[in-house]
């Protein structure tokens, strides 16, 4: 979908050769540090800003020529989710079908209906808790049929319950057949995408399956339960620095290899190790590791 | 010894109960993670444990009375944007009734601890999310409490700056600070000793993170458990 991608703000790179592919039907996430280049990537894509150099293109329009086409085909909820507080729902929905053009009232019931709005169709946007705003701002995304929607941290500020209904209906949109770009810096919810692009420092620094990410990451989790907890902390986290306390247990991320375990225990000598398990890392352990292993192989 | 406890915790705002009768106990030094989601009463019960909102009914502790020992980290951006990093933790001390030499030892000993010596000219407002939290850290533990509050306090946040963020609850909880943390996210509250699950003002149920996903659930999975469990 992108080839060689770039783009500087006053000579400052936002976006630095980034290529990837997003397939039809998909939920592909976008995820990386804060000022990654995650948001500037998707206004690029959008045609909201121009590329300064390489190319793209979405749902076969290119980004750059045929901007307003794909404006026309493409749904995007921004951050700030875009909707007018002091409106009602229906009434910013009415707005968004204004701007896009459509003309059937049967369209707002029907988005109304499939993200389950119908209760506070008529209660002003700054009213409702924000999973049900963020819910409402992607139904503003969708009042024109696009056939791809641009989520920019949708579940941000979010809380639990509601970002599993946000999901659900990511997924539901995908299924029917309308591609799903979203970005997001909660890991457990990156887990939720069929494939990723990792950003970091303006570079696309890995790409694939989450479970792709993770091996890449070539990282292993020991689980450590000795006694004393805070001792054996101190030593682990002392030789690496990425060791955590979960509970009174030390997780410690280390690169998969034969002589680990000889080298945990060596670290602990002569505390009582009555535990050390080990676990395949989470995506969080994964990201931050291929973060880290970009940011030290510098812009090399 | 408990040094955090509710006992039957009724808080109401203009008759709408926010906590329903919570019992809490928190041994000394302990990392106590409450979850839940937006309106569960997290942000009440962290607030009436600071002393800041009075009861309707049933006991907490500290409380009003042993305020002076609790560090309140809130949710959002409470410092002053329009001050340096510097000032704002002068003036958290001065609040705090540091005398001079004190609170310039701890400015230096804290900001040198969250990673921020080399922002201490910058502006508040404009400092990054991540380090406005570590800078609200500070702020909330110049006085030296010995116990924490934290109210989401990674929330928005990267996993990078989250990761600093946890460093930092780590060395006050190994240091022996007792730690009451709110969130809304599980993998967090995962990392704390003894995790509450709480819902709409009632606790429904907590323990030790081995002992809530006996069954090798994940601990969202035995949150969702116990939310069925009572029917909701």
């Amino acid at each position: 979908m992108t080839s060689g991608l770039s783009k500087s703000f006053a000579g400052r790179a936002a976006v630095s050769d980034v290529t990837f592919e997003v397939n039809d039907g998909e939920v592909y996430g976008l995820i990386g540090p804060n000022g990654a280049g995650k948001t500037t990537l998707i206004r690029l894509l959008c045609g909201l800003y121009r590329p300064s150099a390489g190319a793209g293109t979405v749902l076969g329009l290119d980004i750059e020529r045929e901007r307003s086409l794909i404006r026309a085909r493409v749904g995007y909820m921004s951050q700030g989710n875009g909707l007018y507080g002091d409106l009602t729902v229906a009434e910013n929905l009415r707005f968004y079908a204004d701007v896009y053009g459509v003309r059937e009232e049967s369209r707002l019931r029907e988005v109304m209906s499939w993200l389950d709005l119908g209760d506070v169709a008529h209660h002003v946007v700054v009213d409702l808790p924000t999973g049900l705003r963020q819910r409402a701002a992607l139904a503003a995304a969708l009042v024109h049929r696009p056939q791809m929607v641009v989520l920019d941290e949708p579940t941000s500020g979010v809380d639990p319950l509601a970002r599993d209904t946000m999901w659900e209906l990511v997924r539901s949109i995908a299924a029917q057949g309308v591609t799903a770009l979203v970005t997001t810096h909660v890991m457990p919810e990156a887990q939720r995408c069929d494939r990723l692009a990792l950003l970091a420092e303006s570079r696309l620094i890995a790409a694939g399956t989450p479970e792709d990410l993770v091996e890449t990451s070539g990282l292993t989790i020991a689980r450590v339960d000795a006694t004393p907890w805070a001792e054996a902390f101190a030593r682990l986290r002392a030789r690496w620095p990425d060791a955590a306390l979960y509970g009174t247990r030390v997780h410690v991320p280390l690169p998969q290899g034969e002589a680990q375990e000889r080298e945990v225990r060596g670290v602990l000598a002569g505390l009582e190790v009555y535990s050390l398990s080990w676990q395949p890392p989470g995506i969080e352990d994964a990201f931050i590791a291929l973060v880290d292993r970009a940011a030290s192989h510098g812009t090399a | 010894m408990d040094v955090v406890a509710a006992r039957g915790l009724v808080k109401s705002f203009a008759l709408q109960p926010a906590l329903r009768g919570v019992n809490l106990a928190v041994p000394s030094g302990e990392l106590c993670g409450v979850v839940g989601a937006d309106g569960a009463g997290k942000t009440t019960l962290l607030r009436c444990v600071a002393g800041l909102y009075r009861p309707d009914a049933g006991t907490v502790a500290p409380g009003r009375a042993g305020r002076a020992d609790v560090g309140f980290c809130p949710q959002g951006f409470h410092l002053y944007p329009d001050l340096t990093v510097d000032e704002n933790v002068d003036f958290f001390g001065a609040a705090y009734g540091l005398d001079v030499a004190t609170r310039a030892a701890r400015r230096d000993e804290l900001l040198d601890f969250a990673g921020l010596v080399g922002h201490r000219a910058r502006l508040a407002g404009h400092l990054s999310g991540g380090m406005q939290q570590k800078l609200t850290l500070v702020c909330s533990v110049l006085h030296r409490p010995s116990i924490l509050l934290l109210d989401e306090p990674t929330t928005g946040v990267d996993p990078l700056s989250r990761r600093q963020f946890w460093r930092l609850i780590e060395e006050l909880h190994v240091a022996g600070t007792t730690i009451l943390l709110a969130s809304s996210y599980f993998d967090e509250v995962e990392r704390c000793e003894h995790v509450v699950f709480l819902h709409e003002g009632r606790v429904l149920s907590d323990g030790g993170v081995d002992e809530l996903t006996e069954r090798g659930a994940s601990l969202e999975d035995a949150f969702r458990a116990s939310l069925s469990g009572v029917g909701t």
